[in-house]
């Protein structure tokens, strides 16, 4: 891959993962760290990057990784704690997005993972298995929890709405 | 037709719904690159060097405070059992997302006037240190979200120059309304400072007694209003002779002939 390469690839998939990431940890600022780390590795270790054959995903794998690792974390923490972090440069989300975003939160990391890997990303669940370490099993259990708690907590949310409709019919 | 679902039940229709959701949020929330290609491949070239000696320093402690924090977290969510923990604790409106500052003001158990530099709440009004003019403090209604009574802080972060760490106590994280977060945390290496000046990084500081007051009292999901800004450097006690007025940007630190 040569620079002219990376740098089209880089500017054609960061959009996107930040977009996923942030899904995944509901944090702007961290979803745009995490990416960017994941591109600056990506370069590091190009040999490791482009023996994998599927350059985005290796991009993702690396930045969810570090979004659950202590570099995010201590990353994060120094940031925080030492000025104020960079402008969160987005409206935030509307109603809707943000109870979406917040049950998303309240999952525990793996089912968020696997529930991002597979409904969003588009991954098999052999593939989110395999992309996490953890037997076919497991996955689907996760998914299918995390599935209900999103269920849940967006149901709950809908009900005034769902409530009106009623009215209505 | 055989799985029709039932309203405000979704359930079969969940799965569809839910990656187009997913689909529709990771699209609103994608970023345009911030640095060019070419800053990525030099800090990657720039990394081999340094990344060792980096990590080691920066991330260990660090890495060990918000282990720390997150415990905290972990525990203090399944004790306060369902609350959601960016949201208001005893607030019954449905929103994940703390309302903004002109929200129901009187969820706000505890206030911060960074102006009077003071912390009020349940009747106590405790003096405190913020991140004065240069690195402000940010204001809102916050929510708290992680304590651990004792984790280390990076120095430079919370006032003291050099870069050593220091260990912060009776820490609490508060989340603002547009996502970002600062901490209550007890001033012990300047309890001086609590009421007198601003020093800190951005953090809010309090004296050490009243940090563990507070810490006590308040549980994850209390609402903290932070409001004013901080006064003008004050005169003389900080001793590095800083002209009392409030000068422009920049002018302050060339005190020239």
């Amino acid at each position: 891959m040569t620079e002219e390469e990376f740098d089209t690839f880089y500017a054609a998939a960061f959009p996107r993962l930040t977009g996923q990431l942030y899904a995944f940890t509901g944090d702007h600022g961290e979803a745009q760290d995490v990416v960017q780390e994941a591109f600056v590795r990506a370069w590091d270790r190009r040999r490791e990057f482009l023996a994998d054959g599927a350059p985005e995903a290796w991009i993702r794998t690396v930045a969810m990784r570090l979004a659950v690792s202590r570099w995010r974390r201590a990353r994060r923490w120094l940031e925080l704690v030492r000025r104020n972090p960079p402008p969160e440069h987005t409206p935030g989300p509307g109603p809707e997005r943000a109870v979406l975003v917040g049950a998303l939160r309240e999952l525990p990391e793996a089912q968020r993972m696997a529930v991002v890997l597979h409904h969003l990303c588009d991954l098999s669940v052999e593939q989110v298995a395999s992309e996490t370490g953890a037997p076919v099993g497991t996955v689907k259990a996760r998914l299918s929890r995390g599935r209900a708690a999103l269920a849940r907590r967006l149901g709950e949310a809908d009900e005034l709405g769902e409530r009106e409709d009623d009215r209505v019919r | 037709m055989s799985g029709e679902p039932t309203p405000g039940l979704p359930r079969e229709s969940s799965d569809a719904g839910l990656t187009a959701a997913l689909r529709e949020l990771a699209q609103e929330h994608e970023t345009p690159v911030p640095v060019p290609g070419a800053e990525i491949r030099r800090r990657a070239v720039r990394r081999r060097g340094r990344r060792q000696l980096s990590l080691a320093a920066a991330g260990a402690t660090a890495a060990g405070a918000l282990a720390l924090v997150l415990a905290v977290v972990l525990d203090g969510g399944e004790e306060t059992g369902s609350v959601p923990p960016a949201a208001s604790h005893g607030v019954s409106t449905p929103a994940p997302t703390t309302p903004a500052a002109d929200g129901p003001s009187a969820v706000a158990a505890v206030t911060v006037d960074l102006a009077r530099r003071e912390l009020t709440f349940d009747g106590r009004s405790l003096p405190i240190s913020s991140g004065g003019y240069k690195t402000p403090t940010p204001t809102g209604a916050m929510t708290v979200t992680a304590k651990a009574e004792s984790s280390p802080l990076p120095g430079g972060a919370v006032g003291i120059e050099g870069g050593y760490d220091v260990k912060g106590s009776w820490v609490m994280e508060l989340r603002t309304p547009d996502d970002r977060s600062t901490y209550l945390v007890a001033l012990t290496w300047d309890e001086k400072a609590p009421g007198n000046y601003d020093h800190t990084g951005g953090v809010i500081g309090l004296r050490s007694g009243d940090a563990m007051w507070l810490y006590k009292q308040l549980r994850l999901g209390a609402v903290v209003d932070v409001v004013g800004t901080a006064p003008p450097e004050p005169t003389g006690t900080a001793g590095s002779g800083e002209p009392p007025t409030a000068t422009g940007s920049g002018g302050a630190d060339a005190t020239g002939p």
